[in-house]
Formats: C-alpha cells, sequence, structure tokens
C-alpha cells in the first residue's frame, strides 16, 4: 500500500471512528424518550418498574399484567395500532395514555372513547407552584389510581373534552383560577373565563383500563419526583401490573435516534459480551497475541529496508532509458 | 501531504459531519418550560379575588369547601395575603362544614330524646363555633391587607364575608335553639329576649340608644335580672330589667370597631336559684357601623417633569360639612412607592415637595394621595393624580473599520453617545452583540466616544452579520439606545481547508496528468506473440563519442556526474552482468561490484563517492569534477 493511501485510510478511519464515538456517546435528548435522562426524559418513569420493555412498534403481544404507558405522542395512531391497543385493553391491560398536544385523539377516535385531549395549553392563577405555568392539581375525585395523591404539579397541561362524563369517569381537575393560555400565558384575557378543567379520566374498556392525562411532562425526569406526582405514576403502574411497556415508537424524535439506540444497544452487548464471557476473554487473547505477532513482522521487514531507495528505484525502473542516444 | 490529508479528512468530520450529526440526533424540544430555570412570578390578587366572589355561593359552603381544597399546598402561605386570605377561608369554610353536618345531627338527637348524645355534639359545636369565630373575624383585615399590598378592590370579596357573618350568625343562633331545647327537654321555663335600637346607621363615637324586654314564653315580664349587652367583639355593659322586665341602655362603637354590620347581643343568663327555674336566652341586633367621612382635594406642580426635579404636590383633607381636619398624616407614594407624608394644619391644608424618582420611567405615573387614618373617627380618602415624566433620550453612532472581515480576525468599531438634544453624554457601558452574541464591552469615555477593537469569533458562518452596539446608561433615567451594522464575514477556517482542498486536488490532478503522459510515451505492449528480446546495447552505442556527448548533455556539473554513475552501472552491468538493484545503495552496489570485479574497485570508488557528493550533498559540484566523473566512465568503458 502507498504511502498517500496509508494516510487517507488512516485520516478515513479516524474520521468514522469520531463520528461513530460520536454517535455512540451523544445523549438521547428527545423529549419523552425513555432512554433520555436529562429533565424532559423518562428515564425515572421507566425505570421505576423493575421490568421494564421499549416499544419501536406495534407487533408482538404484550405480556399480562403490563402497563402499556403512551407519554407524549407526537405522531397519530392507524387503524392496526389502535386495534393492538383495543386487543390488549380487552385482554385486560392497562394503558396509560398522556398528551396534550392533541396526537393521542386519533387513538381515542378508533376506541371510541368519548373524550378528546384539547390541545389547548391552561394555566392557573392560585393553585400552582413558582409560576401559572406549573399549575398545582388538588382536586381528585377518589379512585385507586389516585390514592394518597393530595397534589400533582403539570408543566402547562392541556386539558380533557369529556363528552360523556357517565362512560368517561373524570378523576382530577384543574381548580376553579384555571384559563385557558391565549396570548402567551401567564394572565388570562380580557374575555378569557377562569373555570375547572378536566385533567385526569379514566376509560372501562372491556377488562381494561385506559388512563387519561393531560399532560405527559408530569412523568418526565424534572417534574416526576414533585409533590406527588411519583406515588401517581406507582399507583397507575401497580393498577397495571408492575411491569411497563413503553411505547418510544409514537414519540417525535430526531432521525438518527433510532439508530444510534440500536447502535449503543449492539456495542453494549457487544462490549459485554468480550468483557464477561469465557469466548470474549479468549478473543482478546488472541487479537492481542496477532497485534502482537504483526508489529514483529512488520518491524523485522523494516529493518531489512534502508533508504535511500527511492533514486535508485527510479533508475531501475528506467533504466532502460539510460543509455546515451 | 500529510497533514494536508488529516485536514482535509478529520476537520471536515469534525466540523461538518460531527455538527450535521448532532442536528439529527438532537431533536428540539417544544416549548415546555423547565421547572428548575423557573422564576417566582407575581400573585394576579384582582384576578383572584374577582373569580373567587364570582364562584362564592354562600348557600353552598360544602362546594365552596371542596373548591378550595389543597390550598395547604400552595407555597407562601404565610408571605402573601392573598394565598393567606384563601387558607383562611378555607379553613373557615371547613369549620363551617361541620357545624352544618353537627347541626343536623343534634337536631335528629333531640327529636329522638338522645339527650346525652345531643349534649356531646353540642358540646363539639360550640368549640367548631369558638374555632371559627376568630377565623371570621380575620377575614376583614386580611382582606385590607390584600388592598393595601396589591392595591386591588376587595369590596365584593367583603360583602361575601358579610355573607359568611351572617350564615355564621345563623348557625350561632341555631346552636344556642339547640342548647336552649336541651334545656327545655330538661324541664327548664322558657324566657324570650327582644332588642331594638333608635337607628340602624351609628357612626363612631356616637351615642346609640338600645332597648329590649324580658319575658317568659307566656308573656309575663320577668323583673330585676342582669341582661348582659356586648358588641365589637370585646365591649360589655351590663342593665338590669324594670318592673315590666324592660331595659335600656346607651354604647356607642369605639374607634376602631370593624365599619359595616356588627352585632349587639343581649344575653340573660340566669343566676343563682333562678339557674335552676329559667332557661337562658339571647337577642341580637343588627347596626351599621361607620366612619366619619372625609374628602381630599388636591394637585401637583408641575404636571411634567423629569427625573430629579422638584415636584410639589398641595390639597386639603375635610370632613362632613367642609369642616377642615387639623394634624391628619397624608401619605403620598408614586407608583406604590412612598415618597413621604405631610400633616395637615389648621386650615385642613397640606404640602409635599419630592424630587421625581430616577428610577422612574418614561411616560404617566400615578401619584396617589391618602388619608389613611390610624384610630382616627374619619374614614379614610384618597385622591390619584397623574405625573408623567420625560426621560432625556440617547443617540448611538458607530463606524466599523470595514464591512467585509474574516472570521477571528479583529474589527474596530468608533462612536460616540449623545443626548437627544446632541450633547455628549459620558455615563455609561456599551455592549457589542454579534447576532444576539454578546461580544465585549466597554465604558463610555468623557467625550462620549467610544472605541472598541472586537474579535469576531473564529467559528461565525459565511454571510451578513448584525454588528448591535448598546448602549445601557448608569442612570436608570436616561433612556438607552442602540445602533445596528451588517458586516459580511469570511469563515477562515473553512477557506483556509476549501484553498488546501483545492490545492491537494490540483497537486492529484496534475501527478496524475504526468504519470498519464509518460505512460503514452511507453510503447504500447504486445498482446499476443512471443516476449520481445532485449538487445544488449552495442559497443557502438557505448562509444567514446556518445557517452561524451550524453554526460555533456546535461545542464549542469552535479547532473554529469549522476549521469556519469548511471552510464557506468550501464557499462558494467553489459560488462558483468551485474544487474543494479532497486533496494540496495550506491555503497552496497559498490560492495558488490567490487567483491565481483576487484579491478575495477578504485575507479569505481571515486565514481561512487563524486555521485554521492553530487545527489546526497550540498557540495558544490564543479567542472572538474564533472569531467573526473567522465574519465573514469571512459576508463571504465576501456576496461569493461
Amino acid at each position: 500500500m502507498r504511502l498517500r493511501t496509508r494516510i487517507i485510510t488512516l485520516a478515513s478511519a479516524v474520521a468514522l471512528i469520531l463520528i461513530l464515538s460520536t454517535a455512540y456517546y451523544w445523549p438521547v435528548q428527545d423529549e419523552y424518550h425513555p432512554l433520555n435522562e436529562e429533565w424532559n426524559g423518562c428515564s425515572k418513569v421507566v425505570n421505576a418498574s423493575r421490568n421494564s420493555t421499549l416499544l419501536f412498534s406495534y407487533g408482538e403481544a404484550l405480556a399480562e399484567h403490563t402497563l402499556f404507558a403512551i407519554v407524549g405522542p407526537g405522531l397519530g395512531f392507524s387503524q392496526k395500532e389502535a386495534a393492538y391497543v383495543r386487543i390488549f385493553l380487552e385482554s385486560g391491560g392497562t394503558v396509560l395514555l398522556a398528551d396534550d398536544i392533541g396526537k393521542g385523539n386519533s387513538l381515542l377516535e378508533s376506541l371510541a372513547v368519548p373524550a378528546r385531549f384539547s390541545g389547548q395549553l391552561i394555566d392557573d392563577l392560585l393553585y400552582y407552584s413558582k409560576r401559572p405555568d406549573f399549575p398545582l392539581i388538588t382536586d381528585f375525585s377518589a379512585s385507586p389510581l389516585t390514592d394518597n395523591v393530595t397534589a400533582v404539579l403539570m408543566n402547562r397541561p392541556s386539558f380533557l373534552q369529556v363528552e360523556n362524563s357517565s362512560v368517561v369517569a373524570v378523576i382530577a381537575s384543574s381548580s376553579l383560577f384555571s384559563f385557558v393560555v391565549e396570548n402567551g400565558g401567564g394572565q388570562p384575557g380580557a374575555n378569557e373565563m377562569l373555570q375547572s378543567y378536566p385533567v385526569m379520566a379514566s376509560v372501562r374498556i372491556g377488562k381494561g383500563l385506559l388512563v387519561l392525562v393531560s399532560d405527559p411532562s408530569v412523568f418526565t425526569n424534572e417534574m416526576i419526583d414533585f409533590y406527588d406526582n411519583m406515588r401517581l405514576f406507582r399507583n397507575i403502574l401497580r393498577i397495571g401490573g408492575g411491569s411497563i411497556a413503553f411505547d418510544v415508537g409514537h414519540i417525535a424524535r430526531a432521525s438518527l435516534t433510532d439508530l444510534r439506540t440500536q447502535f449503543r444497544t449492539e456495542i453494549d452487548s457487544i462490549r459485554s459480551s468480550l468483557l464477561f464471557s469465557t469466548w470474549g476473554v479468549y478473543t482478546q487473547s488472541l487479537i492481542v497475541a496477532a497485534i502482537v505477532l504483526a508489529l514483529f513482522l512488520h518491524v523485522r521487514r523494516n529493518a531489512n529496508i534502508r533508504t535511500p531507495g527511492k533514486k535508485g528505484q527510479a533508475f531501475y525502473a528506467h533504466s532502460s532509458s539510460a543509455a546515451p542516444g | 501531504m500529510i497533514i494536508l490529508a488529516i485536514v482535509s479528512l478529520i476537520l471536515p468530520g469534525f466540523y461538518l459531519g460531527i455538527p450535521i450529526m448532532a442536528g439529527l440526533a438532537h431533536r428540539p424540544a417544544p416549548g415546555k418550560l423547565r421547572y428548575s430555570d423557573a422564576q417566582q412570578s407575581g400573585t394576579q390578587a384582582g384576578a383572584i379575588l374577582a373569580r373567587l366572589s364570582e364562584t362564592m355561593d354562600t348557600t353552598d359552603l360544602g362546594l365552596l369547601r371542596s373548591r378550595l381544597k389543597g390550598v395547604v399546598h400552595l407555597a407562601g402561605i404565610g408571605e402573601d395575603p392573598v394565598k393567606e386570605y384563601v387558607w383562611v377561608m378555607s379553613e373557615f369554610l371547613g369549620n363551617m362544614t361541620q357545624i352544618e353536618t353537627k347541626l343536623n345531627q343534634t337536631h335528629a338527637f333531640l327529636a329522638s330524646g338522645d339527650r346525652r348524645q345531643a349534649k356531646e355534639d353540642l358540646d363539639q359545636l360550640e368549640r367548631l363555633r369558638d374555632e371559627a369565630k376568630p377565623l371570621l373575624s380575620s377575614l376583614p383585615g386580611l382582606l385590607s391587607e390584600v388592598e393595601d399590598y396589591y392595591k386591588v378592590d376587595a369590596s365584593a370579596q367583603r360583602q361575601k364575608v358579610l355573607e359568611l357573618q351572617s350564615v355564621f350568625s345563623e348557625y350561632s343562633v341555631e346552636i344556642g335553639k339547640l342548647e336552649s331545647e336541651l334545656q327545655v327537654q330538661q324541664g327548664l321555663i322558657y324566657t324570650m329576649l327582644t332588642l331594638s335600637s333608635s337607628m340602624q346607621l351609628v357612626f363612631v363615637e356616637e351615642s346609640l340608644s338600645v332597648h329590649g324586654a324580658l319575658e317568659m314564653q307566656n308573656g309575663t315580664a320577668l323583673a330585676g335580672r342582669n341582661i348582659t349587652l356586648s358588641w365589637d367583639w370585646n365591649m360589655t355593659l351590663m342593665r338590669t330589667t324594670d318592673f315590666s322586665g324592660k331595659f335600656e341602655a346607651d354604647l356607642s362603637f369605639p374607634v376602631g370597631a370593624e365599619a359595616g354590620s356588627n352585632a349587639i347581643q343581649a344575653k340573660f343568663e340566669p343566676q343563682g336559684s333562678d339557674g335552676s327555674v329559667y332557661l337562658g336566652c339571647r337577642a341580637t341586633l343588627e347596626v351599621q357601623v361607620a366612619y366619619w367621612p372625609s374628602v381630599i382635594k388636591a394637585e401637583v406642580k408641575p404636571a411634567t417633569s423629569r427625573p430629579l426635579d422638584p415636584v410639589e404636590v398641595s390639597g386639603i383633607l375635610l370632613g362632613p360639612g367642609g369642616i377642615p381636619l387639623n394634624g391628619k398624616v397624608i401619605e403620598v407614594n408614586f407608583d406604590n412607592s412612598s415618597l413621604g407624608n405631610a400633616v395637615t394644619d389648621a386650615t385642613g391644608h397640606f404640602l409635599l415637595g419630592f424630587q421625581v424618582p430616577t428610577s422612574a420611567s418614561n411616560g404617566t405615573h400615578s401619584l396617589t394621595v391618602a388619608f389613611v387614618p390610624a384610630l382616627d373617627r374619619y374614614s379614610g380618602s384618597n385622591l390619584t393624580l397623574t405625573l408623567t415624566v420625560e426621560l432625556p433620550g440617547t443617540r448611538t453612532e458607530m463606524l466599523l473599520d470595514r464591512t467585509r472581515v474574516f472570521s477571528g480576525t479583529v474589527l474596530t468599531l468608533n462612536g460616540t453617545v449623545r443626548l437627544a438634544n446632541g450633547t455628549a453624554w459620558r455615563y455609561g457601558r456599551v455592549h457589542v452583540y454579534l447576532d444576539d452574541s454578546l461580544l465585549t464591552n466597554a465604558v463610555v469615555m468623557e467625550d462620549g466616544a467610544f472605541l472598541l477593537a472586537v474579535q469576531v469569533p473564529p467559528n461565525a458562518s459565511f454571510g451578513f452579520h448584525t454588528v448591535r452596539v448598546q448602549y445601557s446608561p448608569d442612570e436608570a433615567w436616561v433612556g438607552g439606545s442602540e445602533v445596528v451594522a451588517q458586516v459580511y464575514v469570511y469563515n477562515t477556517l473553512v477557506l483556509v481547508i476549501a484553498v488546501a482542498g483545492v490545492a491537494a486536488a490540483s497537486s492529484s490532478g496534475a501527478y496524475a496528468i504526468v504519470r498519464s503522459r509518460r505512460a503514452a510515451k511507453l510503447p504500447p505492449p504486445e498482446l499476443f506473440g512471443p516476449p520481445p528480446i532485449m538487445r544488449p546495447p552495442t559497443r557502438e552505442e557505448y562509444s567514446t563519442e556518445s557517452l561524451t556527448a550524453a554526460i555533456q548533455a546535461e545542464h549542469d556539473d552535479a547532473a554529469k556526474v549522476r549521469r556519469s554513475y548511471r552510464l557506468a552501472q550501464s557499462l558494467l552491468e553489459q560488462g558483468t552482468g551485474e544487474v543494479p538493484r532497486g533496494s540496495e545503495t550506491h555503497w552496497e552496489y559498490f560492495s558488490r561490484i567490487a567483491s565481483k570485479s576487484p579491478q575495477l574497485a578504485d575507479r569505481l570508488r571515486r565514481l561512487v563517492e563524486l555521485y554521492e557528493l553530487a545527489e546526497y550533498s550540498q557540495f558544490p559540484i564543479g567542472a572538474d569534477h564533472s569531467r573526473e566523473a567522465m574519465e573514469i566512465v571512459l576508463r571504465l568503458r576501456e576496461r569493461v
């Protein structure tokens, strides 16, 4: 291999390693992503369960006693996906659907649930922490979902539009000082009404239970530690059976996130295999031995080559033209 | 070349590949706020009180209580009067809800004759009533705090508090009736007490005549019994009934009494032997208590001024009938901040001079002149005036030393700050921003000028960027200003990489062209037939003339020496069959030839020495050397 080719290959390899390292170590930052450990991720709620699964697509049937968590969907639901959720619910499963922008409405429509996420954000003038963008929910109806839950902190929630209260049971509402945000929030407009809005509800579908929460931020890493947010989630998790299947497929995420997640999983798998398995140790020994042998051969070969050879080589290559005339 | 290759491959990886990949890997979060970054915001007391008044249905206290539940979770209850008011209200409603429930229970127990259980419930009711009373009495005071703190009108809420007081009074009466009923069930004689007054509206410290009568259930007057009159929470008076059971008294509400509806209660408590005969009773009379009204008139001169200008507020305070009020304290507030107090003279006039605060912003401000009585028979009054403040504005001017710059280089800004009237202004700093990123800041010099050398960030991208110079005055009463200019930035790093890339590509292209031309000069290989027979050069080709001509054809002496060495190698190859090897040095070549043909060693050694000097050293090769090399070649020709 010529020197120039070697340099280009080496530089390409270094660039590739840099890019792959970045792909591996760059943290997942997508909002509500279960692998996102920053403030807006959902890693804490996923880790709250002893048995958690990440669901990238709806295919395999979910295990019994599993809470199917759909938190912050940024993509709509197809009929096929809705059918999958319906089957899970009818067989007795529990589904948590936490949404504030209204993408979950396609699922509610397919499941014929008479409630919708409004998609409109609400603030509260009195019942809030720090500022009206963070309403404090204190009005709960008696339900196993709200056992020992006295206050839940939300972050710019939307509200639920319940069309049939005999089917959909409202289990939490904002205070009567809340209002729909129209012009940047903070304070109500001149014609805005202050009133209470439903923010949590539950619906029985078959043997299962669908829990609606109008703010997915309740379950993010930062918010989950405030007030009774974690208690609320544990109640839902307990009713769901203790295991959690987290829907990643409907989170609005960056185009490389899934690829990087898969890449990271594979690398972690390989690394753990190499480090901890017997054949891994043997393989590492063989690689080290091969590197040492290659280095030895390379050094020995170089010992026989002395400079300058370039001029002589050029002459030898063109010796036929050295003759005069 | 090595550096070029690394730069052209790795750096683009850093500057292009990773940022692009980072963009693909990170999706910016939508408009959710981070809780830990959020700042505390103020309470909107007016809207809260208004909403509370709208939803306060005092006929359904249970619903009202449920609507205010969870208020205990609000932060800052002890610091914010609105939150404290709502919390006290919630606690009071909690007690009232329990009283409501217990009243129904007690009625049921009395109806069923369960006097023991009714007595227990009555004890609890009295305890709840005693707990609720101070809560209720603190609500008006809290509302006053809210009004003072937030400068809002809480009159609607005061009305609701009055309604609650009325409900509380009803419940208190109900509790009293239950007590009487229990006592009747225990065999006592029922008594009745009436109470009335000469007027319904009374001013503080004004005499009010009240009168009433005590009689048994059958209408027989009870004479010589003590009646206790109580009002304003802690004022009491005792009167004895005359032969016809009547009593009367003159009383007055002291300064400090709560304005509005006040209750006067008359109570008969059987004493001594009466305790085993008669049942106690009470009567309550509601009167409206008011403070004497006051009126304030004032004006501000001048109505338009600049910060630190002297301004005077003067006026008069009058009581009922236009009488001047002497020695009263008048508070003057500028946008809710106190400017000071003035005291009225014997004619009721007052005067306060002040300087317009330097913190005042440009525009209209409120100037509140208020008589806030403290333990005074006169009610407060206030008047809001307007004062227009005009801030001197500034103008910033700037010149850039050039409008096109390379990133990483220094850009010089030269400018001045002036007041609107053109006067140079020095007090303050200028901040320089490039596309909203702060680059530097500096103090404005005495003549209002500033001269700044800022480094354009090395990573500034290609294209037009905005240079913004913002002047921030030290004095808040001088308006700030800013000036904006556009510069075109050439990213130096990208340019260097591009130039390096172009150079590398040109070199590679040139090299490829040279190689292709050389290859074109070679005879095309024959694809078919026997391999060509290599004909050794004939002796004529190595004739003295041809060798001399070939050597002399070189342009300088060093080249002649090198050509001589190569011709010698060719001669030796033909003569001895020793082919020069690509991998060996000239001395290794010499050693090999010398070992095979020792007779050639001496001449060949000198030629190799000359070749070494010509090829690998800076030694100046002259005509003597080239001639010597040529002679050696000719001698070798003869030997070979």
